[in-house]
């Protein structure tokens, strides 16, 4: 191993990924090189956490915590994508 | 080998490019040659833990969900590094942590010792010497502890010799690192400090006065045996050489006098 890492980031409100990608799926094709490793979000309709093994539909909403792995460039890529707007 | 590096960053999102950045550049090289498997963690939000049936790592701020994010790790690891997020510290003394933690099995916690320049007020470096103080006197520690509460440092997550004496933090908040140092010297497990030097702080600190309580509270709370020692242990401070070198800014009495009547109103 050596090539990959882990991270785990929260996705802040007003942060740019929040009008970029609608779901998960979308976000899985716009870093098509990254594993979404875990998602963590809080359904509203529901009221409870959802996630953990991405479905495709999950919404990306604020506050929710994203688990990627991947080359560094493209965790760099990604976490600038959840830097405010 | 597996190691979880978790930064603080108090919901500060421009920070995770230049963390990632910086680790790429500056300590993943060093790590990989040493076949390390990374895993990144940043902490430090508003959010409320929940669980949904597994445990999750959502914390509310520093140090919160440290167990939560060690169990959720894809591979549980063996070394855990915390370093501040703020970029007061030099993110490369992770590797100078993580040498020093794996250069002798026996070690199982290493700290930063920011030497003369904590990089704080010497307020609350009066009251952290304290608490060092306190934990020193509670567990009859003779050597010096230079350091301890610098928000740099890393320890093993298992004790193969006695896997009964191991590091188990739960501290919530400032009080991390209080917890880490009462853990090493309550399972008298060997730890050691990396010097580091701090540039001038570019950034303010959220700590208050206030999270000196709750620090306080936190050691009463987890050394139950410690309240009754406390105002002995105040009294013993005042004649350290320690104690009377940062006194000699005679302005930071009033401080002290106020924290010492917070503690009597504590242990009361």
């Amino acid at each position: 191993m050596g090539d990959t890492i882990r991270v785990e980031m929260l996705i802040p409100e007003k942060s740019k990924i929040l009008t970029k990608f609608k779901n998960i799926d979308e976000l899985k094709q716009g870093h098509n090189n990254l594993i979404i490793c875990k998602y963590i979000y809080f359904d509203e309709e529901t009221s409870t956490l959802k996630g953990i093994n991405p479905p495709s539909e999950a919404p990306i909403v604020p506050n929710a915590y994203i688990t990627v792995a991947g080359e560094f460039v493209d965790v760099i890529k990604f976490s600038e994508d959840l830097v405010v707007a | 080998m597996n190691l979880l590096c978790i930064f603080p960053i108090t919901n500060i999102p421009e920070n995770y490019p230049k963390i990632i950045k910086n680790f790429e550049l500056n300590i993943a090289p060093s790590l990989k040659k040493l076949g390390v498997d990374i895993d990144i963690k940043f902490a430090g939000t508003d959010y409320k833990f929940v669980s949904t049936g597994e445990s999750i790592p959502i914390g509310s701020k520093k140090g919160e969900g440290i167990l939560e994010c060690i169990k959720n790790c894809t591979s549980q690891p063996e070394f855990v590094i915390m370093c501040d997020g703020s970029g007061t510290i030099p993110y490369e003394y992770i590797l100078e942590v993580f040498q020093e933690l794996t250069s002798d099995s026996s070690i199982y916690g290493v700290m930063a010792n920011r030497g003369e320049n904590k990089s704080i007020s010497e307020e609350r470096l009066l009251i952290e010497r304290f608490e060092i103080y306190v934990l020193k006197k509670h567990y009859d520690y003779k050597k010096n502890i230079p350091d301890g509460q610098c928000g740099l440092w890393g320890y093993r997550t298992f004790n193969k010799n006695n896997p009964n004496k191991k590091i188990i933090l739960t501290a919530k908040s400032y009080d991390i690192e209080l917890d880490l140092l009462g853990e090493l010297l309550k399972n008298n497990l060997n730890f050691s400090f990396i010097n580091i030097n701090l540039p001038p702080r570019e950034v303010s600190s959220s700590f208050t006065y206030e999270n000196n309580l709750k620090k306080m509270r936190f050691l009463l709370k987890k050394y139950k045996d410690i309240k009754p020692k406390l105002k002995d242990y105040a009294i013993l401070f005042e004649t350290t050489p320690e104690y009377l070198k940062i006194m000699e800014n005679k302005s930071i009495k009033v401080t002290w006098d106020k924290y010492l009547k917070d503690l009597d109103a504590l242990i009361s």
